[in-house]
């Protein structure tokens, strides 16, 4: 089975910017480890993530999501009806909400472990403060780097720790709007969720 | 998860009480002695206070309306959701009046937050409004940044 499959549609300003930190992250994938398709912008059809999905080790997703489907409302790249492709995968959703929905239903048909938010996710425009795009980093790097997908998940908990606390405590040289880092930054890491086997490594 | 009970605190943090957040109203959040932490500067002082008689919603709508009004940028957009796009202090006001899907969120967030503060919600929106003070540093910071 090949490494990572990434998928970041980049639609709008939210998804090209999480599109951004997705391909940030795969210039640092380990050596060991192969990047085998990188489903960019137009290239991320429905029927080319259908085909990408399958028969990999781990699928990055970064863009839009709901609670039931990864993409946008009327046109989900990934739902019920494609998810069984991933069967086997480690599937990591940088995406609103849908680890209460399509997490379950991708742990049930087969998906080793899905790790994802289930409620939005959400962060200061640009992360100017790198604090958003660190937290996910570090888990990602984790799993890359050896360690299992629970240890990237509380990577990623740590991460958003330490930006609610750098909001809360660092009002002098930040460079966005703290009360909303605050907040963005609890949100996100009391909505992080890991589903299936939590000792999966790549 | 925001329908689930949240411990909360009396005004003077002795005894801890279960309340569910969605149904209390505002009056019954935890609140801050007005003398232990003045405000800064003027704008913001007729706007820390929770009004009891109000719910949730509408002391929110107006401590963001505060904040909006005092916001050095308020058109330039600050807060990137992943499911609704990207959004400035003035839309986010108006989201929240509107109560849409994404006022509805930033109120979700607000609240959560506040569940886990011992300033609670009054703390929050309090940050809110002096988020402004810092308004002359912050805006620098960002011309600096995009220069």
């Amino acid at each position: 089975m090949a490494d990572i499959c990434s998928i970041r549609p980049a639609n709008d300003a939210a998804a090209i910017e999480l599109s951004g930190w997705c391909r940030a992250m795969l210039a640092d994938i380990p050596r060991n480890h192969s990047l085998v398709s990188d489903l960019y912008a137009s290239a991320a059809t429905r029927l080319a993530v259908g085909s990408a999905i399958a028969d990999v080790r781990c699928v990055l997703f970064f863009g839009h999501g709901n609670p039931g489907s990864l993409g946008t409302p009327d046109a989900a790249l990934i739902d019920t009806l494609n998810i069984g492709n991933a069967g086997g995968a480690i599937f990591i959703a940088m995406a609103c909400s849908s680890a209460s929905a399509l997490g379950p239903d991708a742990i049930q048909q087969g998906v080793e472990s899905y790790l994802g938010f289930n409620g939005p996710f959400a962060w200061i425009l640009g992360d100017p403060d790198d604090q958003f795009r660190r937290a996910i980093f570090s888990g990602i790097s984790l799993l890359t780097g050896g360690g299992s997908i629970r240890n990237a998940l509380e990577a990623m908990q740590f991460g958003f720790d330490g930006a609610d606390t750098y909001y809360r405590n660092a009002q002098a040289g930040r460079k966005s709007n703290s009360t909303l880092g605050q907040l963005t930054a609890f949100y996100n890491r009391h909505h992080l969720v890991l589903l299936g086997n939590q000792a999966a490594t790549l | 998860m925001l329908r689930s009970p949240l411990q909360a605190r009396d005004a003077f943090g002795a005894e801890a009480y279960t309340v569910d957040i969605w149904s209390v109203r505002v009056g019954q959040f935890s609140f801050q002695p007005e003398e232990s932490q003045p405000p800064k500067r003027q704008p913001s002082q007729s706007a820390l206070r929770l009004d009891p008689m109000k719910d949730a919603h509408q002391n929110i709508l107006e401590h963001l309306k505060a904040w909006m009004a005092n916001h050095p940028e308020p058109d330039r957009p600050m807060l990137s959701m992943a499911n609704l796009g990207v959004y400035s202090p003035r839309e986010l006001c108006d989201a929240v009046e509107r109560r849409s899907e994404t006022g509805q969120f930033l109120e979700s967030l607000i609240l959560f937050g506040a569940s886990a503060r011992a300033d609670g919600l009054q703390g929050v929106l309090k940050s809110f409004v002096q988020e402004n003070e810092d308004s002359a540093g912050l805006s620098s910071s960002i011309s600096t940044v995009s220069s």
